[in-house]
């Protein structure tokens, strides 16, 4: 039946009239450097409880500055869930499963702090261990600007000024603490502050969109194995026209104004973000004809996040993810689940505990890989964007190997999406 | 990160790192997160130790068609016989790196928001009676026999092969290079800007089974014409960026991850954006490379050659050691790579010179499309960073990511097509 339906779809769409598709192009990128920051997926497990392997993730954060000081003010999501009542109460879980008959109940909180770049710096930190005083770059001491003299503070320039780094630009005032637990799994966003200000307030200067980041999820099967999986941030760039206001509601993506303008502080999450996959269980081509040491089933974990958050009011964004699922039949299949904070999770267990009957299955598809459209929906004050990052793995011998990548993004999302920040 | 701790003496002795001032750029325009209607895979492995998997999506509601080509840009030595991408692969005195740069070209065709894919080595075979996977069996691909492409439950996306026959060729396991495939009207030619492709690859290890991934580089189509001349000039394609930024371990740093000491090392693969498919004849870009360490310490190799395809780890000669991390404590680094604006011959006696006009390139070209290939801008780049993870035990896991672009170029590069109806192969 299908070999028909091939034919004669091969058949019918030779000829058909084919024009420029006039879709908007989503805003948020993972390739341009921007003044908001989002890692969707952070995770640390010093002994594999929840992913099977020790685990941890290396964050990476530059600045394209070229001449001035940046601040980066970081808010770390943990949206580690945990047992409530059986035998594994209070553990960390992924699912009820493994809470010995009691529930796995999500968690969310999110703890800030700041960072200063000096321009061009680079920076990265493990999850695990976060950056301390000690390991700060450019912390001094400087040298005063009215004598060859040593100095940690302006205090002991006797008027002068204590000159710490080149420029006079340095590291001082970054704490980035480690992950509060073990296991972790959660989120980072970091907004360019303007470290000039009083209070400290967004960054609303020509050189607003100056930070890039990208982070390295590290699993260690074995002591002598290190397998990494890495992948650009999400950025969101300051609107040319509105530009980073002051206040601490930010606008992610509005309409335009009638001159075709941005009304919004930031540009907006993409409206479908679509992403290119193998299906769960599918084979390995690459281990066809028994060359490779992989013994080769895929399984593919997205990780999804909401644009829009209350961290004044501790109220996470909530977004339904509506999944539009393609074969390489044209079949289309369609689910849906509720993205609270944050969803990481095999696709084959979007629909279902039985992977093998889910649609994301390579037996249930048809064919090893597929196109998977997702669209938020709902009514929560915080919008509906999503945004997230995608994560294959393939089953070696002895392991597995893994890999991250960016989902493709199209259009934005209509009513924009609000981040409130204390 | 223990391993990126500082002295912060170091900088009471004085040591100041220069400020470059770069501008104020515009934002690049092509990208890795969009659908284009040309996209870009700089890295493409089949060497017998790695292989690559291609993964293209049609994301429209439209049926999608494509050119595309492959370029490789593996050669052999000229003395020591061994394979190599340039003259540094050739250790021996007087050595060099004869390399081809030989394009080979293939159509596909996508049904509405169809998902395809296929192993480079093998290509794919298309096969109308292979079944499609059922529940509680295998999902997987068989080898067919005579060709040694794979057979794969699904709808091929060759459009040249037809039923059972080679819907996309393998390259074999001799081939290092590049992928690029134009988006088409239905005569698997005439280009068209529907800006419906989606491209990922993944290349594999095969003995060990690791794997990296990376989004392809998508260009948008804006006002396309229908001549085979593509243009990345913001009019007719996005063009391509100004500059390049990636973040990486200095070259052979060492860190402790999860108890494990690694040693990190990073390969940059970085191609022309021009492209002369109807001369045969490859491209030099030029790039300045600026590496800045934590304290903002930079250093930079300048004039670099790209010429046609570039895939180097960083410590590469032609890098000039800048991203040796014993080299002052550059354990972890920022890298720049701006392009050359310079202007150039792009063909005639004097190829890859520095030009003022078409009248310093004497015998330059012409497209048939009409563009001239004599004194242009020189071409841009686009990449892909690989990095390569270490333990006491040997080689071990590897990650691919995307370069962040900025700038955008204006009007420089080109990809020139032959017409292949009116026979203009050279």
């Amino acid at each position: 039946m299908l070999k028909k339906a091939r034919l004669a779809l091969f058949a019918g769409i030779v000829g058909l009239a084919m024009g420029p598709a006039s879709m908007a192009q989503a805003q948020t990128s993972s390739d341009e450097s921007a003044a908001i920051l989002v890692w969707p997926k952070v995770v640390y497990d010093s002994a594999g409880v929840l992913f099977g392997d020790p685990t941890d993730t290396l964050i990476n954060l530059s600045s394209t500055a070229t001449s001035s000081l940046k601040q980066a003010h970081c808010f770390l999501v943990n949206a580690t869930a945990h047992c409530s009542g059986g035998s594994g109460d209070g553990d960390a879980c992924l699912s009820s499963s493994s809470c010995g008959g009691g529930t796995c109940v999500p968690g969310w909180n999110e703890i800030d702090f700041n960072v200063f770049i000096t321009q061009e710096q680079p920076l990265a930190w493990l999850a695990s261990d976060g950056l301390s005083m000690n390991d700060l770059p450019i912390v001094g001491p400087g040298v005063c600007s009215n004598s060859p003299r040593i100095c940690f503070s302006d205090v002991q320039c006797g008027g002068g000024t204590c000159q710490i780094g080149p420029n006079g630009q340095n590291n001082l005032g970054t704490g980035v603490p480690p992950v509060p637990e073990d296991p972790f799994i959660g989120s980072l966003t970091c907004i360019q502050f303007d470290p000039g200000q009083n209070p400290p307030a967004p960054d609303q200067s020509a050189t607003t969109n100056a930070l890039i980041g990208e982070a390295t999820v590290f699993t260690v099967p074995d002591p002598n194995t290190v397998d990494g999986a890495k992948y650009n941030a999400v950025g969101f760039k300051a609107t040319e026209g509105d530009g980073a206001d002051t206040d601490n509601v930010l606008e992610l993506g509005t309409p335009l104004d009638g001159a075709g303008a941005p009304t919004a502080d930031y540009d907006g999450c993409a409206g479908t973000l679509i992403f290119n996959h193998y299906f769960d269980g599918a084979t390995d081509p690459v281990a066809t004809g028994g060359v490779s040491s992989s013994n080769g089933e895929t399984s593919t974990s997205l990780t999804l996040v909401p644009c829009g958050n209350n961290l004044l009011t501790q109220e996470p964004g909530a977004v339904v993810a509506q999944f539009l699922v393609f074969n390489e039949f044209e079949q289309r299949f369609s689910a849906s689940t509720k993205v609270d904070c944050l969803f990481d999770s095999p696709i084959s267990n979007i629909d279902t505990s039985n992977n093998a009957r889910s649609i994301w299955s390579a037996g249930v598809s048809g064919t090893l890989t597929g196109q998977t459209r997702i669209q938020g929906v709902g009514n929560a004050a915080t919008g509906t964007g999503l945004t997230g990052v995608a994560t294959l793995s393939i089953a070696t011998a002895t392991a597995s190997t893994s890999a991250a990548y960016s989902l493709d993004q199209m259009g934005s999302v209509a009513a924009g999406d609000l981040l409130t920040i204390p | 990160m223990r391993g990126l701790k500082r002295n912060p003496w170091l900088f009471g002795l004085g040591l100041l790192a220069i400020p470059v001032w770069f501008g104020g750029q515009a934002q690049a325009d092509i990208n890795n997160d969009q659908a284009g209607s040309l996209i870009i895979f700089p890295k493409v492995v089949a060497d017998g130790e790695r292989d690559t998997v291609i993964k293209i999506t049609n994301k429209s509601n439209m049926p999608a068609y494509a050119h595309c080509y492959y370029t490789n840009a593996l050669g052999t030595c000229d003395l020591a016989g061994s394979s190599c991408t340039d003259d540094n692969d050739c250790p021996g005195t007087g050595d060099s790196c004869n390399v081809l740069w030989q394009a080979t070209n293939f159509d596909i065709f996508l049904t509405a928001q169809q998902p395809t894919f296929w192993r480079v080595s093998t290509g794919r075979f298309g096969d109308l009676l292979q079944p499609a996977c059922e529940m509680g069996g295998s999902c997987a691909c068989d080898v067919n026999g005579p060709s040694g492409a794979l057979e794969c439950p699904g709808f091929d996306a060759g459009a040249a092969g037809g039923i059972n026959s080679i819907a996309i060729a393998g390259t074999g396991t001799d081939f290092f290079g590049e992928l690029r495939c134009y988006q088409t009207m239905a005569d698997q030619s005439t280009p068209l800007g529907q800006n419906s492709l989606v491209g990922e690859a993944i290349i594999e290890t095969i003995a060990s089974g690791q794997i990296s991934t990376y989004d392809a580089v998508h260009v948008t189509g804006i006002d396309v014409g229908t001549d085979l001349d593509l243009l990345l000039d913001n009019a007719e394609y996005n063009a391509c960026p100004e500059q390049l930024i990636f973040a990486s371990h200095g070259e052979g740093a060492s860190a402790d991850i999860a108890g494990v000491t690694t040693t990190f090392s990073t390969e940059l693969t970085l191609v022309p954006c021009t492209a002369l498919y109807n001369l045969a004849q490859p491209v030099t870009a030029s790039v300045n490379i600026f590496a800045y360490d934590e304290l903002e310490l930079r250093l930079s190799a300048d004039g670099v050659p790209v010429t046609c395809f570039s895939n180097n780890r960083l410590d590469d000669p032609d890098y000039g050691g800048i991203f040796d991390a014993a080299l002052g404590d550059r354990d972890y680094l920022k890298t720049r790579i701006v392009v050359n604006s310079s202007d150039i011959c792009l063909t005639g006696d004097n190829a890859g010179d520095p030009c003022d006009d078409d009248g310093d390139c004497p015998n330059f070209r012409t497209t048939d499309g009409g563009e001239d290939l004599g004194c242009r801008p020189s071409p841009g780049v686009v990449g892909v960073v690989e990095e390569f993870y270490s333990t006491s035990a040997g080689d071990s896991g590897h990650a691919a990511w995307s370069l962040t672009q900025t700038g955008s170029r204006q009007g420089s590069d080109i990809i020139a097509n032959p017409d292949l109806a009116a026979g203009s192969l050279p």
